[in-house]
């Protein structure tokens, strides 16, 4: 899995730590960490509450250009 | 109050994570368990003295079999097949044979003759016929039951 750049790009338009998103969004620092570095692949229903907590649609945070496996 | 319910709850990929050590914990006392069986048998041990760890594994072997064709699930790496079943049966049976044949002939004495020979055959083919017996049918009740769970219409349960 690649490195999801998008979600730490639309955090630092919000000014906001990896805390921050991860409280917000309900998981832990842990998890966020590993979204953010590819190691963990979230479910549709997280990846909506990360979106919505970002402002952003799912494919601007996941679309395939972001995550593509090779 | 809240707070302290709040610091208990885990998220998705926590509980995935706990998920998969607790099924790496079980696999390991599943196999711990089983060669702690085959160990006693070996050195000589009644059977009587090793039924408790024999029904432990029993029943959970038991309700792993039970709970995973009710949700329609196989083998992960291998395909349901009479090949396969007669494989696994054939390594079961040789392995209880073996087992067998040590504990009679090394531990409790027992004279190498046909009498022993024939004994442990008769073993072997019945332990055969029932562990075949066994994965046909849990084969046939997969097939089944698979069927019923993809037998759904759209936008059902």
């Amino acid at each position: 899995m690649s490195r999801n750049v998008k979600i730490k790009a639309a955090r630092a338009e919000l000014d906001m730590t990896q805390k921050a998103l991860a409280e917000a969004v309900g998981v832990s620092r842990q998890t966020m960490n590993a979204i953010e570095q590819g190691n963990y692949n979230p479910t549709i229903k997280l990846c909506r509450t990360i979106c919505r907590v970002l402002g952003k649609t799912l494919d601007e945070l996941f679309g395939e250009e972001n995550n593509d496996e090779r | 109050m809240n707070d302290k319910k709040e610091s208990y709850k885990m998220d998705e990929m926590q509980k995935l994570q706990l998920l998969k050590l607790e099924g790496y914990s079980f696999w390991i006392a599943f196999w711990a368990l089983c060669a702690a069986v085959v160990i006693q048998a070996l050195i000589g041990t009644s059977f009587r003295e090793i039924a408790g760890e024999m029904a432990v594994l029993l029943i959970a072997g038991g309700c792993i079999a039970v709970s995973c064709l009710k949700n329609g699930l196989w083998a992960q790496n291998y395909r349901p097949s009479a090949k396969t079943s007669a494989a696994f049966s054939g390594g079961a049976t040789l392995a209880l044979g073996a087992v067998f044949a040590v504990r009679s002939i090394l531990v409790l004495h027992k004279p190498i003759a046909p009498d022993l020979a024939g004994r442990i055959a008769l073993l072997m083919a019945a332990a055969f016929g029932a562990c075949f017996g066994l994965l046909e049918l849990g084969r046939a009740i997969y097939k089944r039951r698979r069927e019923r769970l993809d037998d759904v219409e759209e936008g059902g349960r």
